[in-house]
């Protein structure tokens, strides 16, 4: 179970003349649960893109379970890999439960549809989000938090054995944020699931992920545990504020 | 953001009875079927000289089908139905299938409710192709074909790839910049429309019943040619349907969910471009078609394209042969004006029905 789920390898980026990402370098083992940290505009999102396999970068690449990224089509990288965006979704009229569904895209058969097994995977990821209750709601009269909760399902309904995570609590109470933090972490440790997450808020990171990546200005500054990570002086000079202002606590 | 969702939220709530139609696809695609049958007996029947519903399917079982009835019909009456009203009826109905589908294609790929098939150049290319034809000296026909549709049906297709071309050479291919360039090119197209309008002379009666549209032309050689080109297209887009579900969430989502998102819009703009080319060739440039079924079906079934595209199809074949129905009892009116008379209207009172509770 230890093999290599994700590897970047020296990974650069250019967005036209400017460099976003350089000579990123790590890996995640099947079934690790990692939290991508760093300023606004420090990659983490390009990051995310490009293991996704929707930008390609200058120089550098990613693999996937062993096999670079750039060999696989697009339809088979959707199996392995889930993203959740950290845009919500264009609000059209659509249900809940069409919405999770359209997560069984890489797998619907062409002609016949959704069949059996597409069906109890919409169910379980429902299930597993705990959005039962709004199942038959038109996507548009739900909150934020609620969208992303039915986003993170229709990720779950695909299946994939990696998911990527573009900021997966920012809109939600502190109830759901933690809901969200051990549905990960359950998914990780019991289902092998690989996560790799972008978060904004560094308590609750530190309080949930083992291990934690720091980008700063498109450049790998960490990697290892939060309390490694998460030094006075480095959250001094990656972020600009005061130390004091964060509280960094182990996995519990 | 947030204030357009409170907004949209308390408009959502929509009728029981509709609410009750969108779990059951299958008896609206029955009742469509239905309609569409009904439609095809009467569009047969009906007209300046009737023929009894009875004799109607009479002729049909004995001619198509081979049964053995006996003749009981005037040998006129047969060739109304043969060849007048049949090649009418199944012409109409194709291409109400046809720009229903192309018009449910466009307004998924550009995610732009106003979308139609003639939204990316297609009429106006359509239109001058055909102007141009008219005020050509040449006068070849063959078997009910001339160059008219030629020209119409190669102007439609070449406007589709200059927008595409141009479009695609903007940065990021976003979706505005497609629409603003069809536009644009729509825009000039149109100018050189007026200008050979201007200087037709006396063909001007023509371009502009060409302009209004019209099955009052339609033979068993156009139905030949034009149908298989509107069932190939129209076949690809239904095969398509999945990847139209995808494309609503974005490119971005829609790329996560496995599709390769350039391939899949072109081939659904290739296909719906197509289909729209063929149906102007043949029957003019007839509007509201595309743009207000597959908004009425979208306004019961939700967004589900495996839903959507077939019921479109269904309902437009029913729409548009009723609406020639409609068009050629008063004595030919144009069915162009049929549609939007009709259709408008109609379309303004669902719209104020549903308000906020309806976008793309």
């Amino acid at each position: 179970m230890s093999g290599l789920a994700l590897e970047v390898r020296s990974l650069t980026v250019d967005y036209g003349t400017r460099r976003v990402l350089s000579g990123v370098d790590f890996s995640l083992r099947a079934g690790e649960m990692v939290a991508l940290l760093g300023p606004n505009g420090a990659g983490k999102s390009t990051l995310l893109r490009c293991i996704g396999g929707t930008l390609r970068p200058a120089a550098g690449g990613v693999l996937i379970d062993a096999v670079p990224l750039a060999e696989h089509e697009q339809a088979a990288i959707a199996r392995r890999v889930a993203v959740v965006p950290g845009q919500t979704v264009a609000a059209f009229p659509i249900r809940v439960e069409e919405l999770v569904a359209l997560g069984r895209l890489p797998h619907e058969h062409p002609l016949l549809g959704l069949r059996p097994a597409d069906r109890a995977a919409i169910d379980a990821a429902i299930e597993r989000v705990s959005i039962g209750h709004l199942r038959g709601r038109d996507v548009r009269e739900l909150s934020l938090g609620e969208r992303q909760l039915v986003v993170l399902a229709m990720a779950l309904a695909q299946g994939s054995r990696l998911l990527l995570l573009d900021e997966p609590t920012v809109h939600l109470d502190l109830r759901h944020q933690v809901a969200v933090m051990e549905l990960l972490r359950d998914l990780s440790s019991r289902d092998g699931v690989t996560v790799l997450a972008v978060m904004h808020d560094v308590t609750l990171a530190s309080h949930f992920f083992r291990r934690l990546v720091l980008l700063d200005g498109g450049r790998l500054v960490a990697d290892g545990p939060p309390a490694d990570v998460l030094t006075g002086d480095r959250i001094q000079a990656v972020y600009g504020i005061n130390p004091g202002l964060i509280s960094v606590a182990g996995p519990a | 953001m947030s204030a357009g969702v409170a907004a949209s939220r308390s408009a959502v709530a929509r009728p029981a009875r509709l609410e009750g139609l969108r779990h059951r696809p299958l008896a609206l695609g029955v009742v469509g079927l239905g309609l569409v049958g009904v439609v095809f007996v009467a569009g047969i029947a009906l007209g300046n000289v009737a023929i009894a519903p009875a004799d109607t399917l009479a002729i049909l079982a004995r001619r198509l089908l081979g049964w053995p009835l006996e003749v009981t019909w005037p040998a006129s009456a047969e060739t109304i139905v043969l060849e007048l009203r049949l090649p009418r009826v199944v012409m109409a109905m194709i291409v109400g299938v046809g720009l229903s589908l192309a018009g449910a294609t466009f307004q998924g790929l550009l995610r732009n409710p106003l979308a139609d098939p003639y939204v990316l150049g297609t009429a106006s290319g359509a239109a001058l192709g055909a102007a141009i034809a008219l005020l050509l000296p040449v006068h070849v026909a063959l078997l009910g074909f001339g160059l008219l549709h030629l020209f119409a049906f190669v102007g439609a297709l070449a406007a589709v790839a200059v927008v595409y071309r141009l479009s695609r050479l903007g940065a990021l291919n976003s979706l505005t910049s497609v629409l603003l360039t069809g536009y644009a090119v729509g825009s000039l197209l149109a100018a050189g429309l007026a200008m050979t309008m201007y200087l037709s002379g006396s063909n001007l009666r023509q371009i502009f019943f060409y302009l209004l549209g019209s099955f009052s032309l339609a033979s068993w050689p156009q139905v030949v040619v034009g149908v298989p080109i509107i069932v190939l297209g129209s076949m690809v887009i239904v095969s398509r349907a999945r990847s139209l579900n995808g494309l609503l969430l974005g490119e971005e989502t829609a790329a996560h969910l496995g599709l390769d998102v350039r391939r899949e819009r072109l081939l659904l703009l290739g296909a719906a471009s197509l289909v729209t080319a063929a149906a102007v060739a043949m029957s003019g440039l007839i509007g509201f078609v595309g743009l207000v079924v597959p908004h009425l079906v979208r306004l019961v079934v939700g967004p589900n394209a495996r839903l959507l595209l077939p019921l479109s199809a269904i309902y437009g074949a029913a729409f548009l042969a009723l609406a020639d129905l409609a068009a050629r009892i008063p004595g030919e009116l144009p069915v162009g004006v049929v549609t939007a008379v009709v259709g408008a209207p109609f379309f303004l009172y669902l719209l104020r029905r549903y308000r906020a509770g309806y976008e793309l």
